[in-house]
Parts: structure tokens; C-alpha cells; sequence
């Protein structure tokens, strides 16, 4: 995964409004293992598991105002139109994402895309990356050394998981839209 | 953490032989009361309940042990890693998908005391992954992230500085640890 721009804000404020909940929803996410499970009986085998629910909800923030923090000329540079799905992702030591490909079921529905994409889901850190902080994508790549603010494109029909197996809580952004640079995916029937 | 030597066995066959509890037993990890606390990490904002499940996906651990492992390393191997082979153990761990070893550092505990080993022996603990690196397969040390290693590479870990692990893939993990006295 390679760095494809950097979203130049002050993260450290950004951090605080979202600490205090200030403007944005808090609510865990879905516990989604039953499709999580499906994914695995369709496109891979997987070994016995112990993918737990309480380790497999994480907490995301959402607002339509979080588009505010993306200036508009932001959004050319990464191939999209600013018409995206944009959430703040937060995952407490010993959570974490379980293994899945990605659908794009919901921004699909929501602007009307073809069921063949193609989407793009930008992946952006919010602090620095630190001890414990891990995305997994594919057989041969863990993202590490990143800054507050990078951004990534993650190839949503490979492989990935994501968790937190440090001491200090970790929060990502995902900003999911139409990738009108054609450089995106299709996304996978069941993910 | 520099891969600074090579355990050249038939890994495929080690792996069957644990696989069938060949000449070696396995049992669970321990279920550990206050691990948080114990490892002065106890400032986690984190929920009774959500420390109790990460405690059993630590206890979800598979360890395998055999009088015998110790003696099955080729000769010389313990010798050039400057470790006395009076006062070796050997461990094999196994992480399914899911599970969990939560951050924490070094104390040698259980070598010290199996070998009568004074508090301030100098230990040193070898990692040996038991396969090739795959996804979701992970080991964070400080800010360092271990990946793209073979079955059988040598690794030191520095037991001052902490360190976690966990299986976020979609096959099991196992690695070995081999802990001993320093040989002078």
C-alpha cells in the first residue's frame, strides 16, 4: 500500500473533538462474524478461530459534517468527487477487525454506483503510527511508519485485518466513495 | 530484531509430530488473574469484562512441551547462540486466529525457577517461527513489526522492551521459544 497523499489538518484538535464526542455520533459497530463467516466459506479456508464477539466490535464515529475536515481541492488528487462515506474508526488494545475483503455494499446504495464499482476506500491514520497498531494486507504487507494524516488506498479485494495490540487506543479514518480515476475495485458479492 | 542465526530442521516434520502429540504434550495457556496490572499497563481505560476476554484469548494459547526438545536441537546450535544447555527451555507456542498474547516484557520467571537460576541470572529468549510468515501472522516489539521471516530464522527478543503478539489471520500460528542462561 502506498502513500497517495497527505490530509494536512490539525490532528491533534480533530483528536479532541472526537475524544469529547463533539459533533459526531459514537456507536459500536455491527458484530458482523454470520457474513464474516460467509466470506469464509466462499473465498478462502480458514482454521479453527477464535474470533470473539466482544473483540470484534470496534467503535466508529460518524457525521455528515466530518466532510468539513477535507478541503476541496483534496479531493481530485485522490481520484474521487468529495461524494463519499467518511467515518472514524477506533479500535481499544485487544480489538480488532477480523480477516475480510470489502463490498462497498453500503456506498453503493447510498450514490447509486454500479454493482461493479469501480470504489475506492482511502485508509487515513490519525495519530502517528504507534507500538501494537496493525493493518494486514494480503500474504506480505503490514503497514507501519506512518504519519498522522497519510494517505492510503487499501485494495479491498485482497485480503486484510486490522487490530490493536498495544497499549494505547488506535483511530483511523475510512473515506469510502466512486473512484472516478477508475483506479479502484469492484468489491466482492459477500465480504 | 536482526535474524541472527538459522534452526535448520525438517520443519514440516516437527510441526507433524506436534500436530499428532508425538513425544510431546500440549496444554493450554495459562489464565492469568490482573495481567494488565501486572505488567504496570493498568492505566488502559479498559472495561472489567473486555480484560477478562482478552485474559481467555490469552489462555487460548496452545503450549507444547517435551523433555525431549532440547536434545533434538542440532549440536552446536545452544553453543553458538551463547546458551547453556543445562538450563534450556523450550516452548512451543500455537496462536489460532483470534487469539491473543497481551503487551508485555520479560521476566524469565518459570526458567529462573525451574533451573534454581538466581533472580539476576542473565536469560536470553530465542524466537523461532515454525513456519513461513502469513497474514494476520504478527509479533510487534517497540515499533518494529516482524513479518517476512522462514520457518526456522533465529531472532533475539529484547525481553526489556515490550512486546505482543496475535493471530488476525486465517491460519494457526507457531512459533518456538528457547530461553536459557547466558553462558559466560
Amino acid at each position: 500500500m502506498e502513500k497517495i497523499g497527505h490530509l494536512d489538518i490539525d490532528w491533534q484538535a480533530f483528536n479532541t473533538k472526537i475524544d469529547n464526542v463533539e459533533g459526531v455520533v459514537k456507536k459500536p459497530t455491527e458484530y458482523n462474524w454470520p457474513m464474516k463467516q460467509d466470506t469464509y466459506d466462499t473465498n478462502y479456508k480458514v482454521d479453527d478461530h477464535h474470533y470473539a464477539q466482544a473483540t470484534s466490535i470496534y467503535t466508529e464515529y460518524v457525521s455528515d459534517d466530518l466532510i468539513k475536515y477535507f478541503p476541496k481541492d483534496f479531493w481530485p488528487t485522490v481520484g474521487m468527487d468529495g461524494n463519499v462515506i467518511i467515518k472514524v474508526l477506533e479500535h481499544e488494545p485487544g480489538v480488532v477487525t477480523q480477516p475480510h475483503l470489502d463490498g462497498y455494499h453500503i456506498t453503493k446504495e447510498k450514490f447509486g454506483l454500479a454493482e461493479d464499482g469501480p470504489v475506492k476506500r482511502l485508509w487515513i491514520p490519525c495519530t502517528d503510527y504507534k507500538f501494537g497498531h496493525i493493518l494486514c494486507v494480503g500474504d506480505d504487507f503490514i503497514m507501519t511508519n506512518y504519519k498522522a494524516g497519510d494517505v492510503f488506498e487499501i485494495p479491498g479485494d485482497i485480503l486484510h485485518s486490522a487490530g490493536n495490540i498495544g497499549v494505547e487506543t488506535r483511530r483511523i479514518i475510512t473515506v469510502t466513495g466512486e473512484a472516478l480515476d477508475k483506479k479502484g475495485f469492484k468489491g466482492v458479492a459477500v465480504c | 530484531m536482526l535474524k541472527q542465526d538459522r534452526l535448520d530442521i525438517d520443519w514440516q516434520a516437527f510441526n507433524k509430530r506436534l500436530d499428532l502429540l508425538d513425544r510431546c504434550e500440549c496444554n493450554a495457556g495459562p489464565l492469568l488473574e490482573h495481567v494488565f496490572d501486572k505488567h504496570n499497563i493498568d492505566t488502559l481505560d479498559l472495561s472489567d469484562s473486555l480484560k477478562d476476554l482478552l485474559n481467555k484469548l490469552n489462555s487460548e494459547k496452545q503450549i507444547y512441551t517435551s523433555d525431549t526438545f532440547v536434545d533434538d536441537l542440532p549440536e552446536g546450535f545452544l553453543g553458538r547462540n551463547q546458551i547453556d544447555p543445562k538450563s534450556t527451555l523450550i516452548k512451543i507456542l500455537g496462536l489460532p486466529s483470534g487469539t491473543f498474547t497481551f503487551p508485555h516484557t520479560d521476566h524469565y520467571t518459570n526458567t529462573k525457577k525451574q533451573f534454581g537460576l538466581p533472580e539476576d541470572a542473565i536469560i536470553k529468549r530465542l524466537w523461532i517461527p515454525c513456519m513461513d510468515y502469513k497474514f494476520g501472522h504478527i509479533l510487534c516489539l517497540d515499533k518494529e513489526v516482524v513479518i517476512d521471516y522462514s520457518a526456522g530464522d533465529v531472532f533475539e527478543i529484547p525481553g526489556n522492551i515490550m512486546h505482543s503478539a496475535t493471530n488476525i489471520g486465517i491460519e494457526n500460528r507457531r512459533i518456538m521459544t528457547i530461553t536459557g542462561a547466558v553462558v559466560a
